[in-house]
């Protein structure tokens, strides 16, 4: 940095103008995110298994049954979640790629490899589900067209992600390699979100969409959207669980950490 | 001639001679896709139906496999005698010296690949049409198959393990190309044009080569620094 003066004067004036600059500085160090993330978890842990509860329960037994399929449609609640998140975690991981290689924002990198374990774990799910779902459905359990095989393509992506990792001895420039293999990988987001329109595939189209009315039904819908934010507080809530303890594991030479500790053997 | 350009021909012209002094590797990989190519109507039903249908697929991953094994010891050699810590520390753009490198590893492996259609062609009963169509898929499409090769084996340098992580890793991000690659040649074995699956090819190999040589030199660089 060549005038660190200037840049702490930009700095500052943003973070008086906009508290909510602040708040996100703020989350870039390691004590901060520990202190707002321990906050956090008692609400997105009730929050989320209300909301996996509820949306559960509604979805199996309450909702109606489907006109075509019948009782064998209530995977979806399962399924689109799941399906949903392996992606959505892969575009996380893409944007803490890019906040990790260009802000060197280390916290980011962190986060990189425990979203991935979640994403890998969604993306299983998703196929196990579809493949199951598909049985009754298609009558096979499994077929080699656009939307699987892309899913399978993310699901080994994924892998890949995690072998890595697991393969560098130290932990920062593990980080960084994840983060550049992520960032190569992120082509396959739109090949999987798009394949049901490029291909003509035996998968269905996109239910819900952020702009046009849903194409299905009200009664089935809100289950949906209620399976759909639990699973999502619950990836939520596990991911920062696990990069709470990574963080005390790398930074466990700091002062902050060592209170800590002592404070809880008292 | 700018300064980058005259720093590619150079970069460009010493592996080239390194190839060429090596030329037992080249060799070597281009056996092994041979012998990946026997293996198959050896161990299937040897008839002209059977042949014509895997043709296409085979040979894209027999190329895959054997473009895999050549690229283990791109960066190998190089760190191995300290030339890539004379790289990072030259102050030279490490871009354009990795993408010249990788240009003629494409360059060099090319040749045998072009050279042995034919012999591929009569061994899976291609037609003469088909066995063009195969040479220019194969043109458009080994660039970025060839640099994500050299970006798995990047990563790999230095490592433990290191074929089964690459594979791991390259698959992946490979199974677009190959899908495109071999159905080039599967629509024109049925007379369909081929135009939108060369244009997706070659567009393919343009973003490898020009977006790829960023990746691999930052992860040279992190390996190298650890």
């Amino acid at each position: 940095m060549r005038k660190p003066g200037c840049m702490v004067k930009f700095a500052s004036f943003y973070c008086n103008m906009l508290p909510m600059w602040k708040f996100l500085y703020q989350l870039a160090s390691p004590k901060s995110f520990f202190a707002l993330s321990g906050r956090m978890i008692p609400w997105l842990a009730m929050t989320s298994v209300l909301m996996l509860i509820v949306g559960i329960i509604w979805g199996l037994v309450f909702a109606p049954p489907d006109y075509q399929q019948g009782d064998a449609f209530r995977i979806i609640y399962v399924h689109v979640p799941s399906a949903f998140l392996s992606m959505a975690l892969y575009g996380w991981m893409g944007f803490l790629a890019i906040l990790l290689l260009v802000w060197r924002i280390k916290l980011a990198g962190l986060l990189l490899s425990i979203v991935a374990q979640s994403g890998a774990c969604m993306a299983f799910l998703a196929l196990v589900t579809g493949s199951i779902w598909g049985k009754p459905m298609w009558g096979t359990w499994w077929v080699w067209d656009a939307r699987l095989t892309s899913e399978l393509i993310l699901l080994l992506l994924y892998a890949a992600i995690l072998a890595t990792y697991q393969a560098v001895k130290n932990k920062e420039d593990g980080d960084r390699i994840i983060a550049i293999l992520t960032l190569v990988g992120i082509i396959d987001l739109p090949i999987i979100h798009y394949s049901v329109y490029w291909w003509n595939t035996l998968h269905q189209g996109a239910t819900l969409s952020a702009f046009a009315k849903p194409k299905i039904d009200a009664s089935m819908l809100y289950p949906l959207l209620l399976t759909l934010f639990g699973f999502a507080l619950y990836s939520l809530w596990v991911i920062l669980e696990k990069a709470r303890n990574e963080i005390l594991l790398r930074e466990r030479r700091q002062s902050w950490v060592r209170i800590q500790f002592e404070g809880e053997f008292r | 001639m700018t300064r980058g350009f005259l720093l590619f021909q150079k970069q460009f012209k010493r592996e080239m001679l390194i190839q060429v002094r090596q030329i037992r590797y080249l060799i070597n990989s281009t056996l092994f896709f041979l012998m990946l190519l026997f293996i198959f109507p050896l161990t299937l039903k040897p008839e002209l139906a059977l042949m014509r249908t895997i043709a296409p697929g085979l040979v894209w991953i027999a190329i895959l496999l054997s473009l895999l094994l050549s690229a283990e010891r791109l960066f190998q050699q190089d760190y191995d005698q300290g030339v890539t810590e004379q790289w990072l520390i030259s102050g030279e753009s490490l871009n354009i010296l990795v993408g010249a490198k990788i240009f003629a590893h494409w360059f060099f492996n090319l040749l045998p690949l072009l050279l042995l259609c034919p012999v591929i062609a009569l061994l899976f009963s291609l037609s003469l049409g088909e066995m063009w169509v195969l040479m220019l898929s194969l043109i458009c499409g080994t660039p970025a198959l060839i640099f994500l090769c050299a970006l798995a084996a990047a990563f790999e340098v230095g490592i433990n393990q290191r074929g089964a992580l690459m594979a791991l890793i390259l698959i992946p991000l490979t199974l677009p190309l190959l899908i495109f690659g071999s159905g080039t040649l599967q629509v024109a074995m049925q007379g369909l044009p081929i135009n939108g699956y060369l244009a997706l090819l070659l567009a393919m190999s343009i973003l490898a080569m020009g977006l790829l040589p960023f990746a691999i030199a930052a992860v040279i660089r992190i390996s190298h620094t650890s």
